[in-house]
């Protein structure tokens, strides 16, 4: 999928594109240019090579490769910025997130529940759009035990196994490793003195397969911002619920968080939903949406440490990356 | 079975509309006299599961894919495909039809109303096909008492 971000933009305009895929994901990126192969791209056009961090720094060194797109973590990304910068390769580099969804009061349970499920432990929250942090605004205290005891069901009823399987909601990660960092990540939330709501350690999987890659959906209550679990990006099925005495204070929370990728509110007001719009610094805003996903003719526009580069992927932004300006100043 | 995945929601509405097509061309087939008010209900049908397809796969999305949109919603078994034989009357075909349409009109509603919380334009097929099988039933009622 991510490749595509930029893939189609590139070959629209003109250029020759080469992805080098994650060594731990490869087979998807392969089946995708062999499709493009039966397609009829002409040899040479869209290019797959793989390798792990040798590979990406000759391709960064490379004086033929003109431009560099890049997902992945906020260390890796920085740095390519930094190398591009050496190289004079322009760049787009989306990163890190840890996205917040903003619950205020009055919000409708029954929409903002199903939302926050697929956020929370879609891709089983493998993926930098992935909501991390619920807070959940006001100090109604029947609202706050409602929305955290709807949460901790409705995760608990997820359906977590073989991810081909139609009925499935939720499979592993994507390795033992990321596994070991979830785990790692939940320690370090027990040892932080939070309320562990929803243990995903206990795995439960429907079907007869190894769990060596599994956890099960996870939800921590009563954490804060500056906590490691509220604070450390967890790629992996882990929710934190988090308390704020109003909507500014919830934007602080936010604001607070190096990582902007994405930040979501949950209201039946336009008027709060206005206000977090346009105060909100983060680059991919979510009104009663979860995942804020931009479609293709926007701008995937991650900020701060979410984001290295000027244009963004996708929409118009990409199509000025991959392309020149020119001035023609005539005179006859 | 359940339906918990909008994956798995696709999948039972192509089997809806596709037997239900079925059941009406082979009833077009053996009533002469509703043959095109059959026919109209099998076109109608290819158009549903086109227009739910498309809106599906033209607003997919992370939301979407994440599949958490249904709970509680079970794929009917009544709704596979029903004997028809050369004994059933008119009347007993309109009957069974509109009990069908009724069960397929209450599938479609509660779809559309649980996948209310994801992407808009799911849930707004879902409602007007759930529509579209409501004046189906109306008129299959018109047809009965005439019969």
């Amino acid at each position: 999928m991510v490749p595509l971000w930029f893939l189609p933009y590139a070959v629209a305009t003109g250029n020759t594109f080469i992805v080098k895929p994650s060594p731990s994901d490869p087979i998807s990126q392969v089946r995708l240019h062999e499709l493009m192969d039966e397609a009829g791209f002409p040899p040479g056009v869209v290019n797959v090579i793989h390798g792990g961090a040798e590979v990406a720094s000759m391709l960064l060194e490379h004086p033929d490769i003109e431009g560099v797109t890049f997902v992945g973590s906020t260390k890796v990304g920085r740095h390519i910025y930094k190398k591009c910068g050496e190289t004079g390769k322009r760049v787009i580099a989306q990163c890190g997130a840890k996205n917040f969804l903003v619950v205020m009061p009055h919000a409708d349970l029954d929409q903002t529940i199903p939302s926050m499920m697929t956020s929370f432990f879609g891709n089983t929250g493998q993926r930098c759009l992935s909501g991390a942090n619920a807070v959940v605004v006001g100090e109604d205290d029947v609202f706050y035990k409602r929305f955290v005891d709807s949460l901790v069901e409705a995760a608990s009823q997820i359906k977590v196994g073989y991810g081909l399987e139609e009925g499935i909601q939720m499979g592993p990660l994507q390795s033992k490793d990321k596994k070991e960092r979830g785990l790692g990540y939940i320690q370090k939330g027990i040892e932080e003195g939070v309320t562990l709501r929803l243990d995903g350690r206990k795995i439960k999987i429907e079907g007869d397969y190894p769990t060596t890659c599994f956890l099960n959906p996870t939800i921590f209550e009563d954490v804060t911002p500056e906590m490691t679990i509220g604070r450390e990006e967890i790629f992996g099925p882990v929710a934190s619920v988090m308390k704020a005495e109003s909507l500014d204070r919830a934007i602080e929370m936010i604001h607070s968080n190096p990582y902007r990728n994405a930040a979501s509110i949950f209201t039946p007001s336009g008027k709060w939903a206005r206000e977090f719009e346009y105060r909100v610094q983060a680059g991919n805003v979510g009104i009663n949406i979860g995942i804020a996903a931009p479609m293709a003719f926007f701008p995937f526009t991650g900020m701060k440490d979410s984001f290295f580069g000027t244009l963004h992927g996708q929409g118009k932004e990409a199509v000025r990356f991959f392309t020149e300006s020119k001035v023609v100043i005539k005179r006859w | 079975m359940e339906i918990n995945t909008a994956a798995a929601l696709i999948t039972y509405i192509s089997k809806i509309e596709q037997e239900s097509a079925m059941l009406y061309e082979k009833l077009a087939k053996k009533h002469e006299e509703l043959r095109e008010t059959f026919l109209s209900f099998v076109k109608e049908n290819k158009k549903n599961e086109t227009n739910i397809k498309r809106a599906y796969y033209s607003v997919i999305s992370d939301a979407l894919e994440a599949c958490f949109s249904f709970g509680g919603l079970n794929a009917d078994n009544s709704l596979s495909q029903p004997i028809v034989d050369e004994g059933t009357s008119l009347s007993e075909v309109l009957r069974f039809s509109i009990d069908l349409e009724e069960i397929i009109e209450k599938f479609y509603s509660k779809a559309a109303d649980q996948s209310k919380a994801l992407m808009a334009d799911l849930p707004r097929v879902l409602e007007h096909v759930a529509k579209l099988r409501n004046k189906r039933g109306t008129k299959l009622r018109l047809l009965l008492d005439n019969t």
